[in-house]
């Protein structure tokens, strides 16, 4: 596997990467580039590239052609957007199903939840508290190794040679197939579930925030570091001038991501079948995965619900700002 | 009078080094081509061998044989699962981002729902979706393998959604509005300024996914010989309903 992965590198994603690195949004090009052995092999002369510009550039350009507008289109004069008629009368029926079928479901899972108590849905909630802290603890665990290590990687090509498939390896290397392993170190000390439960969250997600800083430090346009270069900014400015603004955007993706993952593994995390027997720690994932394991699926709807909205309460409180942050104030703009 | 010129032009000689590469290089890319060329056969009998596996019967329980000759073609059965995968997750992605971005009232929806969506391992309640990838194919191999691309799928698809979105929000303004003064077209914007736009973060995403992709062979693929029997077993108690056995919920998570 690990050969595979290897060789997926070289042959797929080295190319890919240099290839890549030609979208940057810059003024001046950088001079050491990455570089791809299989590119170099190739060569500029080989079959594969005269495949290329023989077939595949003039489709895409007939493409484009294709969907370019009509010269009559281009040359009217911007008009405000036309209000479509039918197509809204479509979307307020396309909305009136889907409130009927939401409506149906929530009748539904209301009878459902009625069998619970009271007690049930406070120890839910307390359980949605625990994870939650777990899961933002893991979070800004892996952010802060992740964020200096990928920003190193992103800007050194020479590193980034060398990392690239380790990374790749490491980031294949399921978490779960670990977390025995680690629980068999753990166990044996006091609250060690808990504390393996933040590891293995931390382990399955903190290669989300790596990969996107190292494709933001990648993104950062070689002319604002030389800029940067040139003022003679300290490291300190450096990072909050030139890295951290440019990796904002990618650096909320990988966070939202990894969080997603966090919640994810969070079922796995606290409740783990272990030499034959149950280990958990109390927390919503071990309430969804215990109530799946005994099928009351009033428990599980309530419990799945539960974090369903932690989650888009979190997207909405603390992701939709960051996003219109980097929409606003960290754009690249001249 | 030009022949003195060219007289002039021949008696100066060319520097070695620009006449001898041309030829060696060309042979190289001669060897390179054949090398191309055995690639294509070899991806050609890789198809074959994918189409007579999945078209073929159902295998319940998957055997796996230990001898390594058959290994090469275990990694080329999961790497063709996970390609297939990913370019589902690709396309999904991209539609999806696109969507998200391009309309705020989309965007209130469709956003959180992908969070929900990518916190809750959703298909592993559903294992109805599973039941009926198998059923719609009961005899051929082809139902199993895409109820596991289908799990691949959701272990990969989300972070280049989230990718891709957050590009489309932070393309410059001035990019934006040069497109909208040159008149292109939707397309034009799609796939000369969005796609080159988020091209790296798309590329490094799409790393992650297919390592992470790549993570769920072992645990996949094992889980799946028993949960496949389980199916089957299901799929053949739906045929007799006497003979239903309890269904499982499959709390498999398609995420680390």
């Amino acid at each position: 596997m690990i050969a595979v992965i290897v060789l997926l590198d070289q042959v797929i994603w080295r190319p890919i990467i240099v290839w890549a690195d030609k979208f940057k949004f810059e003024q001046v090009e950088s001079s050491a580039g990455t570089q791809a052995t299989v590119l170099h092999l190739i060569g500029r002369a080989s079959f594969l590239i005269r495949l290329y510009r023989l077939l595949f550039l003039p489709f895409f350009n007939w493409l484009t052609l294709m969907f370019t507008l009509g010269a009559r289109r281009a040359a009217e004069t911007f008009s405000a957007p036309k209000q479509h008629k039918l197509r809204r009368a479509l979307g307020y029926l396309f909305a009136a199903a889907i409130f009927v079928g939401v409506g149906f479901a929530v009748f539904h899972a209301a009878r459902e939840l009625s069998r619970l108590h009271r007690e049930d849905y406070v120890e839910l909630l307390e359980s949605a508290a625990l994870t939650f802290l777990r899961v933002n603890t893991a979070l800004i665990l892996g952010a802060l190794w992740t964020v200096p290590a990928g920003v190193a990687i992103g800007f050194s090509p020479r590193l980034a040679r060398l990392a690239q498939p380790l990374v790749q390896i490491a980031a294949s290397i399921p978490a779960t197939a670990l977390f025995p392993i680690i629980l068999l170190f753990l166990l044996r000390l006091r609250g060690g579930l808990e504390f393996a439960a933040m590891l293995l969250m931390l382990l399955g997600t903190q290669w989300y925030i790596l990969f996107n800083v190292i494709a933001g430090a990648i993104a950062i346009p070689t002319d604002l570091k030389e800029a940067a270069r040139i003022f003679r900014f300290s490291s300190w400015d450096r990072w909050r001038f030139l890295i951290l603004p440019g990796i904002f955007p990618y650096l909320v993706t990988g966070m939202v991501t990894a969080s997603g993952g966090a919640w994810n593994a969070s079922i796995v995390a606290e409740y783990f079948h272990f030499q034959g027997r149950i280990v958990s720690t109390p927390g919503l994932g071990s309430a969804i995965s215990s109530a799946s394991d005994s099928g009351r699926f009033d428990m599980l709807l309530a419990s799945t619900l539960i974090m369903a909205s932690v989650v888009v309460l979190i997207n909405r409180l603390l992701w939709r700002r960051l996003y219109r942050l980097a929409s606003s104030r960290f754009k690249l703009e001249t | 009078m030009p022949a003195p010129v060219l007289a002039a032009v021949h008696s100066t000689p060319l520097p070695p080094a620009v006449q001898q590469p041309a030829g060696s290089r060309s042979s190289w890319a001669f060897l390179i081509d054949i090398a191309v060329f055995l690639f294509v056969f070899a991806a050609i009998f890789g198809i074959y061998a994918i189409g007579r596996t999945w078209l073929g019967p159902v295998h319940p329980q998957a055997r796996i044989s230990q001898n390594p000759r058959d290994l090469p073609l275990y990694a080329l059965y999961s790497l063709v699962r996970i390609s297939v995968a990913y370019a589902l997750s690709l396309v999904f992605a991209l539609g999806y981002g696109y969507l998200a971005a391009s309309s705020r009232r989309a965007e209130m929806i469709l956003i959180p729902l992908l969070d929900i969506l990518q916190s809750i391992p959703v298909l592993s309640f559903l294992p109805g979706v599973m039941l009926a990838m198998v059923a719609l194919f009961p005899h051929r191999q082809l139902g199993v393998e895409l109820g596991c691309v289908l799990l691949i799928f959701t272990g990969q698809v989300w972070n280049i959604a989230f990718s891709f979105y957050s590009s489309l929000k932070t393309v410059p303004n001035d990019l934006r509005e040069a497109a909208t003064i040159y008149r292109f077209s939707r397309w034009q914007c799609f796939a000369e300024l969005d796609l080159p736009f988020s091209t790296i973060g798309l590329v490094w995403n799409s790393m992650m996914s297919v390592a992470a992709g790549s993570f769920s062979w072992p645990a996949k693929c094992s889980c799946w010989a028993s949960v496949t029997s389980g199916f089957l077993a299901l799929v053949h108690s739906f045929k007799q309903p006497q003979a239903r056995a309890t269904p499982v919920p499959f709390s498999g998570v398609s995420r680390p």
